[in-house]
């Protein structure tokens, strides 16, 4: 089996678990001092910045940078409230940006691991190293019976929150795309779009992830979240060989005709520049443009506006960021197929 | 308006309920402590509803909500968390029960032991009655023995003292004693 196949990568574009986490003797992050605030970043970030490795480096976020901030956000690297907060805060990132630990969000500690595909275990794995990396230099809040103590009761138990990202263009297309957040709603997960807000998910990316975190063990719950999305992959994937074999010309003039626009526009605006990077992933996902699909997941976090102005770096007006979005897809697609 | 138990969430009804004596009770109380009050006997609640059938309105509403449950207890409770904690701040991190209510954060582990009862109902409505079953700190387990009973040796300690029983007092002061600098150790 491909690695591609093992992860379920046609339709798993990522996979993050999140642990919150807190230290006894300190207020939490929302009732600290800035005085408080700047120490427990210092402390929580040394075990993370001497460990050898994983070449982590600490940004602060609130210095004014609140571009790299945005991009960051886009990329799915820290969270909206990290980068919008007042608070003194800020994050320890790997070099190879698979891990994250944001320090003074609504928690001491969010340690994050990222990976491509459908890949929980590896994640939980990763994760779980940070965790005893810091929880040997500092002492986690920990009740018996509550776990993890953490600012918001919701996240209490393992603080782990376990999110898969998905691709669903034809369930989307078939307008199943409610009846799936419903029943993985029932099943104990929550669905949302992954970029826009409310119910609009640009490019048909859905994200999934555990909504209780206390009384299952942290393998049970990925285990959980694990089944679930794969109901949900399996589903996606007849739906696509079912469109792909119904409706042929249908299907194959959106990719082809989303492979010509982005290949040569002018001018892309960020809508529609979402929606034709998500009928090429789905031909590529199909096997029918011969690209790879982690080009198509690295244009989809390139073409945000965030990412695509510190690119440039200088202050784009909309209009401007249309023909950078352009020029970015055009450039990274030249030569291809 | 809040809930008079929790303090947390919105009452979305009046309560009433006759005590042996017969004294009526009422209190505006949120779902989830109406229901969490009404658990341990909620299957007799909820026959005892049945029994009502046909009625409308307000009377099939109230039938469904748990009768079975005592209201004087719970108002007790809600009183004590008033007489022993003037104000409900939190005495580490001075949170405020409204402030804990109206942004449903805790700002430190001390909340936690402080806002108790008015935390149970809104973690049992998020997660059910589940404990926590994941992986614990390294070393939690000795430490969570040790603090749990200093805490019980200090009450016990003001029992004593309040009773007059200083001979006993003095046996608990030495192994409070003991226990701190068990702890202090590295």
């Amino acid at each position: 089996m491909s690695t591609e196949a093992q992860y379920h990568h046609d339709i798993a574009l990522s996979t993050r678990v999140r642990l919150a986490r807190n230290v006894e003797n300190l207020f939490f992050p929302n009732r600290m001092s800035r005085e408080m605030a700047e120490e427990a970043i210092i402390s929580l970030s040394a075990p993370l910045l001497r460990a050898a490795g994983d070449g982590f480096t600490l940004m602060r976020l609130d210095q004014g940078n609140h571009l790299e901030a945005r991009a960051l956000v886009e990329r799915h690297l820290i969270s909206p409230e990290l980068a919008n907060s007042q608070r003194t805060r800020g994050v320890v990132l790997s070099v190879d940006e698979r891990l994250s630990i944001m320090l003074c969000e609504e928690d001491h500690l969010r340690i994050q691991s990222f990976g491509s595909g459908l890949c929980l275990e590896n994640c939980l794995r990763e994760a779980l190293r940070i965790d005893d990396l810091i929880g040997g230099a500092v002492a986690y809040a920990f009740d018996e019976h509550l776990g993890f103590l953490t600012a918001c009761p919701t996240n209490l138990g393992t603080g782990l929150r376990a999110s898969v990202m998905l691709h669903l263009p034809a369930l989307t297309e078939a307008g199943l795309m409610r009846d799936i957040v419903a029943a993985v709603g029932k099943m104990g997960l929550a669905a949302r779009g992954l970029y826009g807000e409310g119910s609009e998910a640009y490019g048909a990316l859905y994200q999934m992830s555990n909504q209780i975190t206390l009384g299952q063990n942290e393998e049970e719950i990925i285990g959980h979240v694990s089944n679930v999305a794969l109901r949900v992959v399996d589903r996606e994937r007849t739906l696509r060989a079912r469109i792909k074999k119904s409706q042929t010309y249908e299907y194959e003039d959106r990719v082809w005709r989303a492979m010509g626009i982005l290949k040569h526009a002018r001018r892309l605006p960020g809508e529609e520049g979402m929606r034709l990077l998500s009928d090429l992933r789905w031909g590529v996902s199909m096997g029918d443009l011969d690209l790879p699909l982690s080009l198509l997941d690295e244009l989809l976090e390139g073409i945000q506006p965030g990412v695509l102005t510190l690119g440039a770096m200088r202050p784009l007006r909309a209009a401007e960021r249309d023909i950078a979005r352009a020029n970015y897809v055009r450039e990274r697609l030249q030569g291809l197929h | 308006m809040l809930c008079q138990i929790c303090g947390l969430n919105e009452a979305n009804r009046l309560y009433q309920s006759t005590s042996a004596s017969g004294e009526t009770h009422s209190a505006y109380l949120c779902a989830a402590c109406a229901g969490g009050a009404g658990s341990a006997g909620s299957s007799s609640g909820a026959g005892a509803a049945g029994n009502i059938g046909g009625a409308s309105g307000f009377d099939a509403e109230f039938a469904k909500a748990p009768f079975d449950f005592d209201l004087p207890a719970m108002m007790s409770e809600m009183l004590g968390l008033r007489t022993h904690r003037p104000g409900g701040v939190c005495p580490a991190c001075g949170l405020r029960l409204e402030e804990l209510s109206k942004y449903g954060r805790t700002g430190c582990v001390a909340c936690y032991r402080h806002f108790a009862p008015a935390l149970a109902p809104y973690v049992r409505r998020i997660h059910g009655d589940a404990s926590h079953t994941g992986r614990a700190p390294a070393g939690a387990a000795p430490e969570l023995a040790r603090q749990r009973r200093l805490e019980e040796l200090r009450h016990e300690l003001q029992e004593c003292i309040k009773s007059q029983a200083f001979e006993r007092a003095a046996v608990l002061r030495d192994e409070i004693a003991k226990l701190q600098e068990g702890g202090a150790k590295p």
